[in-house]
């Protein structure tokens, strides 16, 4: 795996970041794509892209609970299995098979951006 | 029924949350069909990746997934971004904005969807130099024979 530079990194971050924060998100289909284009492994891409959107989403929820939407008791009922899925997917992405994940990923984009279009 | 399809939901927006998928794109679908606002799904659909995030980190740094030298940089510049973003959002025209953005991931998706395999011949990660000197090695061992 190519090592990415600092710079590239954080624009890679900057650009999910934006798209996080104008849409509540979709940070994720920018950072991994532009990971991948840098050189990085696709598994890595998305655990690292994970991580920053962790970091992206948790700026964006204090914007939105500021501006008076927060629906914690839903998110209370959906956590237990949420959280029971997180593990289970994050033990399936350490065994994924890189050019699957990519085709999965497409697969996931084309069907958001459809969505986007006409939902 | 319901009590079935939130547990459902939950497990499988997390999964996809943590594999790097985007878990947002099912529990958007499942937070519109119970009729929740907009506004407040993307509210929910922020707060659920939060610990459903924070599990997938920790079970990926384990894993040797996760590259330490970058995330610090990525995570700040994606904070400040999403500053910008959220003020953004209040000052440009929405529906072209999305417009774009479908366009240009249903894009990058096809392009996912169709890459070519990566195989050692076109692995970027290799560079030249180490695809001269394996070249050079198998030569030599096949005029040896």
């Amino acid at each position: 795996m190519k090592n990415i530079s600092k710079t590239y990194a954080a624009a890679a971050g900057l650009a999910g970041g934006i798209l996080n924060g104008i849409f509540g998100a979709g940070g994720g289909s920018v950072t991994v794509p532009l990971l991948e284009l840098g050189g990085s492994d696709a598994r890595t891409s998305h655990a690292v892209s994970v991580a920053i959107i962790f970091f992206v989403s948790t700026v964006t929820a204090f914007g939105c609970i500021f501006t008076g939407h927060a629906p914690f008791e839903t998110v209370k009922t959906l956590l237990p299995s949420g959280l029971a899925g997180a593990a289970a997917g994050a033990l399936i992405l350490r065994r994924t098979d890189n050019d699957i994940l990519r085709r999965i990923f497409g697969a996931v984009l084309i069907y958001s951006g459809g969505r986007m279009f006409f939902g | 029924m319901n009590g079935l399809v939130a547990p459902a939901v939950g497990f499988l927006a997390g999964m996809c949350a943590a594999m790097g998928l985007g878990g947002g794109f099912v529990l958007m679908i499942y937070l519109a069909w119970t009729g929740m606002p907009p506004a407040d799904a993307k509210a929910a659909n922020l707060l659920f990746f939060i610990p459903a995030a924070l599990v997938s980190m920790l079970i990926n740094h384990r894993s040797g997934l996760t590259d330490r030298h970058i995330i610090p940089y990525a995570a700040a510049a994606g904070s400040v971004g999403a500053v910008i973003g959220l003020l953004l959002s209040d000052m440009l025209d929405a529906q072209l904005l999305k417009t774009v953005f479908a366009a240009i991931i249903t894009a990058v998706g096809f392009r996912e969807l169709f890459h070519r395999k990566t195989t050692a011949k076109n692995d970027p990660s290799v560079s030249q130099k180490t695809k001269n000197a394996r070249r050079r090695r198998t030569t030599v061992s096949m005029q040896t024979k």
